[in-house]
């Protein structure tokens, strides 16, 4: 295998966005993911969707289940993606999802299709690290795929060097560690999370995400880290273009239009 | 066998905390101070005064003496069902809450399928004056609208949860989502021997009361142990109460009686030992419904507190340890439970109980047998059920 993909990443304002596998229809997974980087998205993450996604809000949860009820499956996942490299595609992908249809598909063979397709990284944000070390860092690192870890402001320097150490993609700073209705003032909880992280002078890059939404956010969050990842907002925009979801057949001209008005949006 | 949880959480190959970062100091909070907290000896004085002042504990051993005559043995109904609310659930929430306030959290949550847990929830928050939040599934406020009504007395929010299969699972699922936007302030009192560890070994400590009160009272009746415990199982946590203090003794027969639905293979069950495969669900691997991709299966069962796909990770451990047997009860047969019941013995029992009072007439016994079930809960909440499901027939004899 050649270098890293992550290599081509920027150092500044990387823009990260996620959206959910087979959605808004079954096939739209590869055609996104082209308008993602014709629109000079830096790093894509796709969903690979669970019926009790815990972690996710709303309107990925929402997409989630549309996934699943469009058929999407982890080896119709692994069979959309298998053309990925072959074609212009060379922006780093991540996939991410939840740890019980990693096991069910079995876990050697989840990561020999993933690295197979040329996925660069795997987020799995249920799997504790205790799991991760026992039994996915080997998988991890003999398929060349890196790993991704979740930080809040409440995660212990400790252990936000354990996985700075395991060399991941990236450390995903969630950013909305909840205040709701509360008094904190929310900038400088998390300015003071970012001069904490600044201060222990990590080797991995920070990517931000959770409540990122646009320009406004991108900017706010950018201005501490390589770079944000959307979510939600994209997922939204999907759903709500009519041309997204109320269309049957796969329309690659209105996706790419949706996709790059939502990303000029951000940047 | 000795079931006894290590240090990561597991009970043999299942349990532990598969939780998102976002909760994971709150879950390490939990298992860091749960022992020590508990072990107090204030803390016990606490939990024991109102266990036995504000719920009604110990609870009677009934000796069933038609039932007995029926079954041809020794029957003893362990009457959880006379518990304050109405059901065992309130031994666990009487314990977490105490946790709770020594943990400095000032708000709760809960997730509740047929309401019990969600009334038991709401019914320690008004004593303590604490804010609740009950998560429930859309179907079952609509099958269970008097429990709500009473979480509403007692002062709780009952929110209703509306993604997913709109049951169990996803109040479980949007409860999990609060904790995780609010995990300074709040507590979520699970209401079964389910979710991340500590939670399966924490709650089944505060069950096993039962299982404590079960032994002393036959050794003051008998002067021995029961041959049997039966005991229905949803996520399980009367079960585990039931069983706890008899795992250790191979002489107890422990049955645990999962609900078949329609039956085991008609596609509409909730019987979760038979048909679970092992995953990972709600913070914890173990056994449940799951299709061949990994997505979890909806479950079905007439009663709503046992319509889990899922189950315990203890239970998960005794059954591929072959300590409990797990058998199977139709909806069908669980109805012919509850009138067995109300008719020989003068005793309503809530549906998911119904399940373990039928599979007596599925078993022989010896004469000598002394058998104990788990009398979880009364029938007051089902009475809807009950009348749709017999209709005119409801005073026929069976």
């Amino acid at each position: 295998m050649t270098c890293s993909r992550f290599e081509q990443l920027p150092q500044r304002n990387a823009l990260t966005v996620f959206y959910t596998a087979g959605y808004p229809r079954l096939n739209d997974t590869l055609p996104i993911l082209s308008a993602l980087q014709a629109s000079e998205v830096n790093m894509v993450e796709i969903g690979f969707p669970f019926s009790d996604p815990v972690a996710d809000g709303p309107t990925i949860q929402a997409s989630n289940h549309v996934s699943l009820e469009n058929g999407m499956t982890v080896a119709t996942l692994f069979e959309q993606l298998k053309p990925l490299r072959s074609g212009e595609i060379t922006v780093p992908i991540l996939l991410m999802g939840s740890l019980n249809p990693i096991e069910r598909y079995g876990r050697q063979r989840f990561f020999e299709d993933a690295a197979h397709c040329g996925v660069d990284g795997l987020i799995i944000p249920d799997m504790p690290f205790e799991e991760y070390l026992a039994r996915y860092k080997p998988l991890y690192q003999q398929h060349a795929i890196k790993p991704v870890f979740l930080i809040t402001s409440r995660t212990d320097d400790a252990r936000i060097k354990a996985f700075d150490a395991e060399g991941p993609a990236f450390l995903y700073v969630v950013s909305t560690d909840a205040v709701t209705g509360g008094t904190t003032n929310v900038t400088e909880e998390r300015d003071a999370f970012f001069k904490r992280l600044a201060d222990m002078k990590l080797s991995s890059r920070l990517f931000v995400g959770f409540g990122v939404s646009d320009r406004q956010s991108f900017e706010a969050v950018t201005k501490h880290t390589a770079g944000a990842i959307i979510g939600s907002a994209f997922v939204r925009a999907l759903r709500d273009a009519p041309q997204g979801a109320s269309s049957h057949e796969s329309d690659r001209p209105a996706l790419e239009k949706i996709v790059s008005d939502f990303v000029k949006q951000v940047r | 066998m000795k079931l006894e949880v290590n240090e990561h959480g597991f009970f043999g190959e299942f349990g532990g905390a598969y939780v998102p970062e976002m909760l994971y100091p709150n879950v390490t909070e939990l298992q860091e101070r749960y022992l020590e907290i508990t072990s107090e000896r204030q803390f016990q004085e606490e939990f024991d005064e109102l266990l036995k002042n504000f719920a009604g504990r110990p609870t009677p051993l009934f000796h069933a003496q038609r039932l007995s005559e029926e079954y041809g043995c020794t029957v003893l109904l362990k009457r959880e069902d006379l518990l304050h609310t109405g059901a065992h659930k309130i031994n666990n929430t009487i314990g977490q809450i105490l946790l709770a306030k020594r943990l400095g959290k000032r708000r709760i949550i809960a997730e509740t399928g047929a309401g019990q847990h969600g009334v038991a929830t709401a019914t320690v928050c008004a004593l303590m004056g604490m804010p609740c939040v009950v998560y429930m599934g859309e179907v079952d406020i609509k099958r269970q609208a008097l429990n709500v009504g009473r979480m509403r007395l007692l002062g709780a929010e009952v929110r209703s949860v509306t993604s997913g299969s709109k049951t169990l699972k996803d109040a479980t699922n949007e409860a999990m989502r609060d904790w995780i936007a609010n995990p300074h302030d709040t507590h979520y009192i699970i209401g079964s021997v389910v979710g991340p560890h500590p939670f399966p070994d924490m709650v089944a400590r505060f069950q096993s009361v039962i299982s404590a009160e079960m032994k002393e009272q036959c050794l003051a009746r008998d002067g021995k142990l029961p041959t049997h415990v039966i005991a229905c199982v949803g996520g399980g946590s009367n079960a585990m109460g039931g069983f706890f203090h008899f795992i250790g003794e191979p002489s107890v027969q422990l049955i645990g009686v999962e609900a078949a639905g329609h039956g085991v293979s008609s596609g509409r069950s909730a019987a979760t030992i038979a048909l679970g495969r092992e995953g990972i669900l709600h913070g914890s691997r173990t056994l449940f419904m799951q299709t061949d991709d990994g997505q979890v299966e909806e479950a079905h069962s007439i009663s709503a507190g046992l319509d889990y796909p899922g189950i315990g990770p203890q239970h998960a451990h005794l059954h591929v340890s072959g300590r409990v047997h797990y058998v199977q009860v139709t909806d069908e047969d669980a109805l012919r439970g509850a009138k067995v019941l109300s008719r020989r013995e003068g005793i309503i029992p809530a549906l998911e109980t119904a399940h373990a009072v039928a599979h007596l007439s599925r078993m022989s016994f010896k004469p000598t047998d002394r058998v104990v079930v788990v009398i979880s809960g009364r029938g007051d909440k089902d009475m809807g059920t009950y009348l749709e499901a017999f209709g005119e027939r409801i005073s026929d004899d069976v």
